[in-house]
């Protein structure tokens, strides 16, 4: 990613470690953008609450104002992805960082609810769309051997953050309204702009752009750039779309306990308290699971893609037994269960992302990135009024438990179909591209995790 | 433990609390005549006859101290009221019985301050809940020092009552406009009161920890750029190679 990548042999050992120093830099800065980005977006609920008060409008108008940043984000994924392969990817994090805080702090002007849809809505999920993908295929590309771990860590940001927001927020709210706090919010967001100028800059790009663009100047060679910026061609291979299918259905059952569990004890009898207690509990051992499967996955003892359909399968059943645990209207068995599954689930996020680079290639992990973001985001939103549909036509949460827990449990059989699924070590190549001899040494590396760490970055292997 | 206990037309009204100590809770909304009544078991080793009175918000009330006697293995003491407040019937000194004669009170209370930016608007909301009955009519008005000031009709405000709610909408707010708010729910009986307060503030307020953290942000960028031109000054000769890889990123096969 930067270039700042030394060849092994050009560099000096302290430059090797100051460069192993900068990748945890990195992992800080993801770390800082996602709570930024995915754990401020978890804790506007308090906002919601005021909005209705003030526009005197419904909850559902209000709510589509997180719907409309989170569809924004997902959808400029792979834009913000296609703009890293085409310019800088400082440039583009440090531009989203700036949206994401700019809407914010246009926010706290509105005066109707239109405009905390532009401004929430467009503007700012267009912010975090150029985060996100950039920043985690950056870490990644700065890690062979701990990138499992690193995302872990990094993630584990999501679940720690809304812990803090939650309480932060409320008191901006008291001390500020809604107008103050959404000003301040905005210039915390402006830190990621702080975060997007620690990725190092590409100076090679800017050369390399001009002879393109000297070349080529038709409007078929544009659409065509434009294409492989995005990784079109990435659709069209095999593995990539059975990852992409697998991932999707994962994501179907995923959210589904955030939003229904608490609902869900409170039906079977458990006071509110105890409820909420349920989810807190789950959203603990869900951070923990992400650094811990991070970590055991860099141990190298197992493929990755069989520890996320492992983790994958453990979510999925966990999801199942949610409801069954509390059939006997126990709350020990209710909260053992959700704390396995805040586990697995935490878990499988970790991989999610760290197996796109074996699937498609450390070179095209960032539009793999941006475009897997936008195709799974569809199905995560589709699952939660699925298994809401069930639960009208039902009348409890049994059967939308069922469904939702089946859906992983489906993703994982889909990543059995990937090509050298049933291999024990890292098949030396996935996809059928013909420039991916250097993936070749990439995951040779991965399973040799003792080998010198002298040309473990990766690309830079070239 | 307390008990509440909504009474309308009943002009009559006759309640058993055992124990040793214990609340009742009784709201009013119209003038009724009240029977209280206590009874006591007299403890472990109750006595013949006990000295048992009446006391209203913590004073003894004049002339109802009376003896009673045990019968039935209890004591019994009761008394005709009509007036709202606090009362507690003591038997000797060993066990009490408090009611609360008391209006409705005005639900949803908001603890903390209402906060506005000067030149916006705010919503002051009083309700009265959905089991109890309407209140006759809502008032509004501020505290200002320790005088109230109902000049709360000014064009700049509006009251909107809506049966068992009422909100007080004050338009183009400025800061002299801080303070307590009162709503009085008026019943037949007396009025339940209920207070908000509304804080207007300048937004120069969120605007000063904005202006820090953006400070802090461009200092930290700075820092970060001042940093990485330190470093690269430094490790120059080795970059020749290094930036090949960058390409690898964006991998054109164009």
């Amino acid at each position: 990613m930067t270039d700042h990548k030394p060849k092994a042999e050009s560099r000096s050992d302290e430059a090797k470690g100051q460069d192993k120093a900068w990748g945890w830099v990195l992992v800080a800065a993801l770390f800082i953008s996602t709570s930024l980005v995915f754990g401020l977006m978890r804790s506007l609920g308090v906002f919601f609450v005021e909005f209705v008060h003030y526009f005197e409008e419904s909850a559902q108008a209000i709510s589509w104002i997180s719907s409309t940043g989170l569809a924004a984000q997902q959808f400029f994924s792979p834009l913000g992805a296609a703009l890293c392969n085409a310019y800088d990817t400082r440039a583009v994090v440090m531009t989203g960082g700036f949206l994401a805080g700019l809407g914010l702090i246009l926010a706290s002007q509105a005066t109707c609810l239109v405009h905390l849809y532009l401004t929430m809505g467009v503007i700012s999920g267009l912010g975090w769309g150029l985060i996100f993908t950039p920043m985690v295929a950056t870490v990644m590309a700065n890690f062979t051997q701990r990138r499992t771990l690193a995302l872990g860590v990094a993630f584990s940001s999501i679940g720690i953050s809304s812990f803090a927001f939650n309480p932060l927020f409320q008191l901006l709210v008291e001390i500020y309204t809604w107008r103050g706090a959404l000003l301040i919010l905005g210039a915390l967001s402006l830190n990621i702009v702080a975060c997007g100028a620690l990725v190092r800059p590409q100076k090679r790009v800017k050369v390399k752009q001009k002879t393109d663009s000297e070349g080529r100047t038709s409007c078929a060679a544009m659409l065509q750039r434009v294409s492989s910026y995005l990784e079109l061609p990435l659709l069209l291979e095999r593995p990539y779309l059975t990852y992409t299918a697998a991932i999707t259905l994962i994501n179907v059952g995923y959210f589904v306990p955030y939003f229904h569990l608490v609902a869900h004890s409170r039906q079977v009898g458990f006071s509110e308290y105890q409820s909420a207690f349920v989810m807190s509990a789950a959203g603990a051992t869900d951070i923990l699971g992400r650094v811990a499967s991070g970590w055991f996955a860099d141990l190298g003892h197992f493929r990755l893609i069989h520890l996320l359909s492992l983790w994958t399968t453990l979510a999925g059943t966990f999801i199942i037994l949610l409801p069954v645990s509390s059939l006997s209207g126990s709350y020990a068995a209710l909260m053992v269960i959700s704390l396995l599954y805040g586990f697995c689930s935490g878990a499988l996020t970790s991989l999610v992302f760290a197996v796109v680079p074996l699937i498609v290639g450390v070179k095209r992990m960032m539009g793999g990135l941006g475009l897997l973001q936008l195709i799974e985001s569809g199905a995560g939103l589709l699952g939660t009024p699925l298994s809401g549909f069930l639960k009208d036509v039902t009348g409890n949460y049994m059967a939308s438990f069922m469904v939702a827990g089946s859906f992983p449990i489906l993703g994982t059989l889909t990543l059995a179909t990937l090509p050298h699924y049933f291999s024990c070590t890292e098949p030396s190549t996935f996809q059928r591209c013909a420039h991916d001899d250097k993936d070749k040494n990439l995951h040779s590396e991965l399973e040799q995790i003792s080998s010198s760490p002298s040309d473990a970055n990766l690309g830079g292997a070239r | 433990p307390k008990k509440h206990l909504s009474v309308m037309e009943t002009n009559f009204l006759f309640c058993q609390p055992l124990g040793e100590s214990h609340t009742e809770i009784i709201e009013l909304f119209n003038p009724v005549a009240l029977t209280l009544k206590c009874t006591w078991t007299g403890g472990l080793n109750p006595l013949p006859n006990i000295t048992g009175y009446w006391r209203k918000d913590g004073d003894e009330l004049e002339n109802s101290r009376v003896t009673l006697q045990l019968v039935n293995k209890q004591y019994d003491l009761t008394r005709d009221e009509e007036n709202l407040g606090n009362y507690s019937c003591v038997f000797g000194n060993e066990a009490k019985v408090d009611f609360i004669l008391e209006v409705p009170q005005v639900g949803d209370v908001r603890d903390k301050p209402i906060v506005s930016y000067v030149g916006d608007y705010a919503v002051i909301f009083c309700k009265i809940q959905e089991s109890k009955p309407m209140p006759v009519s809502w008032n509004w008005y501020k505290l200002n020092g320790t005088d109230k000031v109902s000049e709360l009709l000014a064009d700049w405000l509006l009251q909107i009552h809506e049966n068992r709610n009422t909100k007080l909408l004050v338009n183009n707010l400025r800061e002299a406009d801080s303070g307590w708010y009162y709503c009085e729910a008026v019943y037949a009986i007396s009025t339940a009161i209920s207070r908000v307060e509304l804080k207007v503030i300048s937004f120069w307020e969120p605007l000063k920890p904005f202006l820090v953290i953006l400070v802090e942000v461009i200092l930290l960028v700075a820092a970060i750029l001042l940093y990485e031109r330190s470093q690269s000054q430094k490790t120059c000769p080795a970059e020749n190679n290094g930036s090949d890889e960058s390409s690898s990123m964006r991998q054109r096969k164009v």
